[in-house]
């Protein structure tokens, strides 16, 4: 199908521009995504964007990559201009891109996925089909996804799906790759791996722009940081002026975080001096009733077993922190407990009633609330109306119009967005919704997975203190975060599951001390 | 391993090939007309499966192709040049291949439920103009071909292009033709963003799927001798090209002529024996494979190979189910 024979394109030395962005503007009807950003990403650099959600950040890469096209400004890419031209244009002529919201190709095989990259993208032309499978074994290698090479790319975790993202884009032998949060998901010792990985992409000679929320990260790749705020560029230069300036911290880092963010930017390591959220203070958590007993639980898919006999407890008015590696168990067991998937043996029990069989719809009625790791947003409806869903089963309208007018208060931007597509929040937007969602039912029991994903540090520090004070008022929650560290300071107990099976628990401060779980969770050696 | 797969693969295809090749010397003309009629749903679906199974676009008009090539491959017998069949019939095919491309570039835009729509309009669109443009189709009086006394002409027809529709898919599956369908089909902003020209690889699929389509109308044409609009513009064969699809397995290679073998096999079986209740049984069996094996047949053969083919066992059946139940 490729037909014509272009000249080889003359290279672009370091440092020259190989990307120019001016004066771009997005406009989705009154909404301004982007609001004239001028941006030069420069041939060799990894550049980093830092912004609040909703800034505009995935939309600068919608545009830039070509899949949206901008209401005015201006895109060149090595020197032509491509504000017009189609989109897979754009990748041919050496531009890859990752998507926040992962889009594989669900039914191929993992290395099939990879091999579409490899097949047209810029490095595509001369390879055939045969050839592009050779290549997307070699990237497969790299990114190390080899073992799950013949997997369907529908049954991979999401940080797994992440790295395939990842994957793809590089199978394309890009000048230029725009990573759009890669790491959300990831614990810190994952997050080592990717930044190690980047770091590699980028020796062999790739232009990086990096998405990216966690702050240890994007400091510690790159070069320059562009900061957007509202659809405009705030602030752009050296990491460590950028993160100390006023405008930066007041609209993205939050006070306490950019603390934590400058002793990082320093290159100290947080040891546990200085947390990054203070949290609530300890509470008497033993003599409570249990309310949700899980006993000798297994589980899984198909014929893939996930969960081996795991037992755990969360009491009356306890917060518990659930921690594992990628692929340990932790969405399975919680999509265990919501009845999306049915435990092959042992038993969950709820406030002394028995629910390893009830339906779904009976779990939630007794008031267990899952929010899902993939928001599971009803794309169609308003925000709005996605927060009043989660009031299904209540029948006291006066209380949900509070409840609701409580959470417009603790997430302003959802009322901001109150009539908009769920479908066009931006990706920590649609997190804070699923969250509104969840807290709507007025749930016994909260089931949050990965909580932050996707969450600007501001946003982490809002939705924490919001969890905190429905705790307060007698919610149990469940909690899975990437994020160890926040995760067991706002937890009273903490279990660790490895592989589908309990393999330490106890008090949240005993946990966070030990010098296993600081080497493996922490990335703390 | 994946070569031992295709090994086996090409073994039960040839096996395949050789019964059909023997079959005309050992029956009757009655079931030689059923098997014409499975063969030419074979190819309806093997047309459907590039553009519905690979590319992921349900079209609900390829019949406006089947009649367009009916017409086209009868006209062009019946003009002064007096064209003979098979010429013809390449004729139609190219004129359906072209029709698709141009109408492709407007409704590939469209998506889901919407290009569907719009496909069910071409279909009536194209019955409309038979009807109606009275100096070339003769209205809804229909046409009237040459008689072919030979039956078996149909048949070795039919059977060629069955073989090399299956060839052809086989190769395209795995190139990069293949390749751009099905990115098309599992996310096309993930498909464009890899550098695949999707429009380009949509309108081949389309023009492709056109092309089959009016192969087998061409044949039919020429066969049932008597072509007009309402017996030829029919939604049924677009529904039977479909329902095989769906049986066999969508997006694979084998997976449209063994669904087209089970759809008509059933079809007749259930005519034979429950002559009155004929439409209802068929319907219930579609649902049970709708239900049972929502991707196919192929896909249950792959999941007991998975075993090292120990055997189907009844939760194959119900892991189809569990996969795609609404939960």
């Amino acid at each position: 199908m490729r037909i014509s024979a272009k000249p080889a394109p003359t290279p672009v030395p370091p440092g020259a521009p190989l990307l120019e962005v001016t004066g771009l503007s997005r406009r989705f009807g009154g909404l301004a995504a982007l609001d004239g950003v001028d941006l030069t990403i420069r041939k060799g650099e990894i550049l980093g964007v830092l912004g609040p959600n909703g800034a505009g950040k995935t939309t600068l890469v919608q545009c830039i990559s070509g899949l949206d096209k901008p209401t005015a400004g201006r895109i060149r890419f090595r020197g032509a201009d491509i504000t017009r031209v189609p989109c897979h244009r754009i990748a041919t002529r050496g531009l890859a891109r990752t998507f926040q919201v992962v889009k594989p190709l669900r039914h191929l095989s993992v290395l099939d996925n990879v091999a579409v990259g490899a097949m047209f993208g810029a490095g595509g032309r001369n390879r055939d089909a045969g050839r592009a499978r050779e290549r997307a074994r070699e990237v497969l290698a790299q990114t190390r996804l080899s073992s799950r090479a013949d997997d369907v790319a529908g049954s991979l975790t999401i940080p797994d799906l992440k790295r395939l993202e990842v994957a793809r884009a590089l199978a394309m032998d890009p000048e230029l790759l725009l990573l759009d949060e890669v790491m959300a998901g990831l614990n810190p010792a994952e997050i080592e791996d990717a930044m190690e990985l980047i770091r590699e992409i980028h020796r062999g000679g790739v232009t990086i722009l990096v998405i990216e929320h966690v702050m240890k990260a994007i400091l510690g790749l790159s070069d320059r940081l562009a900061v957007l705020h509202f659809g405009r560029k705030i602030a752009e230069g050296d990491p460590a002026t950028v993160i100390e300036d006023p405008r930066v911290i007041e609209a993205y880092l939050g006070e306490r975080f950019a603390r934590r963010a400058a002793s990082v930017g320093a290159g100290a390591r947080p040891a546990r001096a200085e947390p990054a959220i203070p949290p609530p203070p300890p509470r008497a958590a033993s003599g409570r009733t249990p309310l949700l007993e899980l006993t000798d639980l297994s589980s899984g898919y198909g014929d893939v077993q996930i969960l081996r006999d795991v037992s755990l407890e969360v009491r009356e008015g306890e917060v518990v922190a659930l921690i594992g590696g990628n692929g340990a168990g932790k969405t399975t067991l919680l999509d265990t407990i919501s009845r999306l998937l049915t435990a092959r043996s042992g038993s969950v029990r709820f406030a002394g009633k028995d629910l390893t069989r009830a339906r779904t719809e009976e779990v939630v009625r007794a008031g267990i609330i899952q929010v899902p790791q993939d928001r599971r947003l009803f794309a169609g409806l308003t925000v709005r109306e996605n927060l009043l869903q989660g009031a299904y089963l209540r029948r006291d309208g006066a209380g949900v119009e509070s409840d609701l007018e409580r959470i417009y208060g603790w997430m302003p931007r959802l009322a901001e967005r109150a009539s908009q597509p769920a479908g066009l929040l931006s990706g920590g937007e649609q997190q804070m919704c699923a969250m509104g969602r969840g807290l709507m039912a007025r749930p016994r029991l909260l089931l949050i997975d990965e909580l932050s994903l996707g969450l600007a540090p501001l946003a982490v520090e809002q939705i924490l203190e919001v969890v905190a004070r429905i705790n307060r008022e007698g919610t149990a929650v469940l909690l899975v975060e990437q994020d160890v560290q926040v995760a067991l300071e706002h937890a009273d107990r903490g279990y660790v599951l490895e592989t589908g099976r309990v393999v330490q628990s106890g008090p949240a401060a005993e946990l966070l001390d030990d010098p296993g779980i600081r080497q493996s969770y922490l990335g703390i050696g | 391993m994946v070569a031992a797969r295709r090994r086996v693969g090409a073994v039960l295809a040839l096996l395949s090939l050789g019964v059909f090749l023997l079959l005309p010397r050992l029956v009757g003309t009655y079931t030689l007309l059923t098997l014409t009629r499975l063969l030419l749903l074979a190819l309806m679906a093997i047309g459907w499966n590039f553009v519905g199974g690979f590319a992921g676009y349900a079209s609900f008009g390829n019949a406006a192709f089947f009649g367009v090539g009916a017409y086209a491959t009868g006209l062009l017998m019946l003009s002064s040049a007096r064209v003979p069949f098979l010429p013809a019939l390449a004729c139609g095919a190219l004129l359906c291949a072209g029709t698709a491309a141009l109408l492709g570039l407007p409704i590939l835009r469209l998506k889901g439920h919407y290009f569907a729509i719009a496909t069910l309009g071409v279909a009536e669109a194209a019955r409309q103009i038979a009807d109606t443009w009275d100096g070339v189709t003769q209205g809804s009086t229909g046409i009237d071909l040459p008689m072919q006394a030979d039956g078996t002409v149909f048949y070795w027809t039919a059977l060629a292009l069955v073989v090399g529709g299956t060839l052809l898919t086989a190769r395209l599956a795995r190139s990069k033709v293949g390749y751009a369908w099905m990115a098309i089909r599992e996310d096309e902003d993930a498909a464009r963003t890899a550098g695949i020209p999707t429009t380009r690889y949509k309108v081949l699929a389309y023009a492709l799927s056109a092309a089959f389509s009016g192969l087998a109308g061409g044949i039919t044409a020429y066969q049932n001798v008597h072509v007009t609009p309402t017996d030829f513009f029919k939604l049924d064969y677009t529904l039977e090209s479909i329902i095989a699809v769906v049986i066999g397995g969508a997006g694979t290679v084998f997976g449209p002529v063994i669904g087209a073998a089970v759809f008509e096999l059933l079809s007749t079986f259930v005519w034979s024996h429950f002559l009155e209740l004929h439409p209802t049984v068929l319907g219930l069996l579609i649902i049970f494979f709708v239900v049972f094996v929502p991707r196919g047949i192929v896909s249950v053969v792959g999941a007991v190979r998975a075993r090292r083919g120990r055997g189907l066992r009844w939760r194959d059946l119900f892991a189809n189910i569990r996969e795609n139940r609404v939960t």
